[in-house]
């Protein structure tokens, strides 16, 4: 019996860490204070609703994985993991980030105290959360443009209340 | 800290107890470029830390994400790390935003992560620099990829914080001898790099290493010779049982009596009672000396058990003196010595006759020759050997005032070349050519505490100002703060922040923005930030400062809780600055020396108490004894005089007294005490020609006695360990007055006095 929950356990734990989605990204960030645009691209990969990772081939070497609570980064050879536990700003753009990719967004309008709109566009569902309130961190909207056949967001849009604006977009998706 | 009195009035003794800081551990790596010892450090860290047993916590980087994580608990308490006394400086600030936004925009356009942008667009003002004075850099340390180093980096620090008390010396030799492997293996890699360590756990390790090696080898070759010597001289094996048997006996009833009445003892209290282990010897000496002499048990017995049992009884009186003292070392060694000598002397007394040899009465004729020459030697009729013994007595007296006693404990211990380069080297490095000293607002309540730390922190920031402190930053009170002071600062947040200050504010960023071609759009999040509520929060249990780093300024130790702030000072600058903190309520000198200065004075004058209490104990006994005042003031002559020349010479020679070898002076009178005893008993048994032998042989057993004892003191003088080395001294002086003042004085004063008829007469009767 001890044997075969173990063996249970493992397959479980076999699938959970198993890759779910895989798609080529492109990253573009506008830095509203210059007014520069840093471009960057790479490789998505989903593996659950709660670990995921983007490994970039442009600037190589950077990453941005999720795992559970962590949240682990290398940002141009500067890396950190941050626990999301002690980190409430990092946990609630976590959670943000991986309500949109999962398609919960309401969740993450919840959590962002955030309105909402959501219109289709092309075959394609657009959410929009505002924010309502200015804070000093996090951001002031998101889009998220999901394909409607299988609600992944395809466009993942984030403006930052300094004006910054990131955006994200999916191609090549391939799922297992 | 058991040589330490424990003090009610203060709160040093519960302080100092189990407060983990005073334990840590220094590290330190230098010989090679700071980026390069960033990957040195963390391979020695790998290494020790494969082992972990005996380490609380480790302080030697910063974790990328606590950055992180202090900066978003910052950005929510903000105005909890704002004192009141910074709104000037925002004011200043706000007017000066030009100059600021010039820097903004060198920063934005230097970066390409856009974390500048971030980082500005929250605080274009640069409050951040009013409200942190870099606490790294306030703290002396420079960071170098997340690794701590100097401020000039030269050298890399690591601090190891142990999970045990500093003066648990099994634990830290353990841990101290697995740093020593793991830096060993590290430079046979490396041996560019030198790793240095001090800290009060490797100074005892130290100690306890040093001072193991010193006795085993001191005191183990010199028993050795005496023995053989002792077995050359009575032809015969048996001698070194004999003699062994019951010191074992003692130091095994002793440690059995320790352990039922108090459940254990100092550790050095047994090291420095192991001499106490020579006077017991002296007392098996006289036991089978006599019985090698008289080849007669019951004759033994019936000539040396009253001196015997007298002479332990009044040894035992000097050394139970000691337990009058609040000294917690002294008691255990006083209480040491007392069942150590009662069972040696009941061995001596009650087993060991039964395996002595009732025929065996071989000795050899040289050996004992010369001894014979020696003890009977007329000392007392010796006016060359009278006056020079009265000139050191006299000059002992005179000078017995003028004996110093060395209050400072660090003399006491023993440091090694390496430990004192690394000490120097951090001084050097981090103590800006002064010392720091640690002072620490202590209470049961946190909050108490706290509030109590801003006073402090206050007091030290003005003697900073005023040029009193070398250094001084008050990261404990810039970082952590009472629940109450967090609310009045968030009042004064909300009052500063007015509509029309934002306002003012914000026009002045965004002119300044424009001015240096920056969008006037992107400082929604400092507005927003400014214009935020806020609640007060508890960064001490929040989890974001890391504990190696976080016992650096708050401890919590047996429910009470302990904040630091270490300034850097002159060492003239030290007692005055100590003096005026300590005087503030709640607050503790971090420094034992600050406060054993009061408290060995305190022993220093319980140890005189203990004297006079052992001197009327032994004079009582003495009357006890001899039924004469007269006979029994000559038989503790001897003790009396012997501590005078022992203060005045030690004073002559420039050798000071310390908190050990004051201790021994009990064992001097001890062994003072006994020698006059026996002297005196065979001085009375001839002048009442009972026995005209009996003097010859106690004079044999001194002789044995006094040679074991100066031999063995005498190697000590080799010792590496500077208390082995005092003690040896004070010793040695002692033991050599003693016997002088035995032979000469003691018998030249009785022989004047068995002139008078009237005191013959009571000595005869």
């Amino acid at each position: 019996m001890k044997k075969l929950l173990t063996i249970v356990i493992a397959m479980l734990t076999f699938a959970a860490s198993a890759q779910k989605v895989e798609a080529r990204f492109t990253e573009s960030k506008f830095i509203k204070a210059t007014g520069k645009t840093l471009e960057a691209e790479g490789t998505f990969k989903l593996y659950s609703a709660d670990k995921m990772e983007m490994t970039y081939t442009q600037p190589a070497g950077d990453y941005f994985k999720i795992d559970g609570k962590t949240l682990s980064m290398n940002l141009r050879g500067k890396k950190s993991a941050v626990d999301t536990e002690k980190n409430a700003t990092v946990r609630i753009q976590r959670n943000t980030l991986m309500n949109c990719i999962n398609g919960k967004w309401e969740q993450a309008a919840t959590d962002n105290n955030a309105e909402t709109s959501v219109v289709e566009k092309g075959g394609n569902k657009v959410v929009t959360l505002s924010v309502k309130k200015a804070a000093p961190r996090g951001y002031s909207k998101i889009t998220i443009t999901y394909c409607k056949s299988d609600n992944f967001p395809v466009e993942l849009v984030f403006e930052e209340f300094n004006g910054t604006v990131t955006t994200y977009k999916m191609a090549n998706i391939v799922k297992k | 800290m058991k040589l330490l009195p424990k003090s009610d009035e203060s709160e040093c003794g519960v302080v100092f107890g189990n407060v983990k800081v005073k334990d840590k551990l220094f590290m330190q790596m230098t010989g090679a470029a700071p980026e390069v010892m960033v990957g040195y450090v963390d391979e020695l860290m790998d290494s020790i830390l494969t082992n972990d047993d005996g380490i609380a916590n480790t302080l030697y980087r910063l974790e990328p994400d606590m950055a992180l994580n202090a900066l978003d608990y910052a950005m929510m308490h903000v105005p909890s790390f704002v004192d009141t006394t910074m709104y000037a400086r925002f004011d200043s600030a706000i007017a000066h935003a030009d100059e600021t936004m010039a820097r903004n925009y060198a920063m934005i356009m230097n970066d390409e992560s856009g974390m500048a942008a971030e980082l500005v667009s929250t605080d274009p003002l640069g409050l951040r620099e009013c409200l942190m004075p870099d606490i790294s850099g306030g703290m002396g340390f420079t960071l170098i990829d997340g690794h701590l180093f100097c401020a000039d980096s030269t050298v890399a620090l690591i601090f190891i914080s142990p999970d045990f008390q500093t003066f648990n010396s099994q634990e830290g030799g353990k841990l101290i001898n697995h740093l020593r492997d793991c830096i060993q293996q590290f430079n046979d890699k490396h041996p560019e790099v030198e790793v240095l360590m001090h800290g009060a756990v490797v100074e005892s390790a130290n100690n306890a290493s040093t001072m193991k090696r010193d006795i085993g080898i001191t005191i183990g070759i010199s028993l050795v010779l005496i023995l053989l010597y002792l077995c050359l001289s009575f032809k015969s094996y048996n001698i070194i049982w004999q003699n062994v048997l019951p010191i074992i006996y003692g130091t095994i009833f002793a440690l059995a009596c320790m352990y039922w009445i108090k459940g254990g003892m100092s550790l050095m209290a047994l090291g420095v009672g192991s001499v106490i282990l020579g006077v017991a010897l002296s007392y098996c000496l006289h036991v089978i000396v006599h019985q090698r002499f008289v080849g007669d048990v019951e004759q033994m017995l019936k000539d040396e058990a009253i001196p015997v049992c007298l002479g332990c009884l009044t040894t035992i009186g000097a050394f139970l003196g000691l337990m009058f003292t609040e000294s917690e070392l002294l008691k255990d060694f006083g209480l040491f010595a007392t069942f150590a000598l009662l069972g040696s002397t009941f061995f001596a007394l009650v087993f060991l006759p039964h395996f002595l040899n009732v025929k065996d009465a071989k000795h050899s004729k040289k050996a004992f020759k010369l001894i014979d020459k020696i003890n009977n030697y007329p000392y007392d009729r010796n006016p060359i050997i009278i006056i020079a013994l009265c000139i050191i007595i006299v000059v002992g007296f005179i000078f017995s005032g003028k004996v110093q006693f060395d209050n400072d404990l660090k003399n006491i211990g023993y440091e090694s070349e390496a430990f004192k380069k690394s000490q120097q080297l951090y001084a050097e490095k981090n103590d800006h050519g002064g010392v720091q000293r640690y002072y620490a607002v202590t209470s049961t309540d946190l909050d108490e505490a706290l509030d109590a730390n801003m006073a402090i922190s206050a007091t030290l920031d003005s003697l900073r100002q005023s040029g009193e402190l070398i250094n001084y930053t008050p990261v404990a009170s810039l970082l952590f703060q009472s629940q109450a002071e967090q609310e009045r600062r968030i009042a004064a947040w909300q009052r500063y922040w007015t509509p029309e200050k934002v306002a003012q504010a914000m026009a002045s960023v965004k002119a300044a923005a424009v001015k240096n071609e920056l969008s006037p759009d992107i400082f929604v999040p400092f507005q927003a930030m400014v214009e935020a509520g806020y609640e007060p929060g508890n960064l001490y249990e929040s989890g974001i400062v890391p504990e190696g780093l976080l016992c650096n300024f708050i401890e919590e130790t047996d429910g009470r809780y302990l904040i630091f702030n270490a300034p850097q000072l002159s060492k003239d600058k030290v007692g005055e600055v100590s003096d005026l903190v300590a005087a503030k309520p709640h607050v503790v000198v971090m420094d034992p020396l600050y406060y054993t200065g009061s408290m060995i004075s305190l022993i220093h004058k319980d140890f005189n108490m203990a004297l006079l209490i052992s001197s009327i104990f032994v004079f009582v006994v003495l009357l006890l004894s001899f039924r004469d005042i007269l006979i029994s003031l000559l038989a503790f002559m001897p003790m009396f005089l012997s501590w005078y020349v022992v203060q005045g010479w030690m004073a002559i020679l420039g050798l000071s007294f310390n908190m050990i070898n004051i201790v021994i002076s009990t064992f001097i009178f001890g062994i003072g005490v006994d020698y006059s005893i026996f002297v005196m008993k065979g001085l009375i048994d001839r002048q009442r020609q009972e026995s005209s032998k009996l003097l010859e042989y106690h004079k044999v057993a001194i002789f044995f006695s006094a040679l074991v004892l100066i031999i063995v003191m005498g190697s000590m003088l080799f010792a590496k360990h500077p208390t082995i080395v005092s003690i040896s001294e004070c010793a040695l002086i002692g033991m050599i007055s003693t016997i002088l003042i035995t032979y000469t004085l003691q018998p030249l004063i009785f022989h004047w006095l068995m002139k008078f008829p009237f005191m013959k007469r009571r000595v005869e009767k």
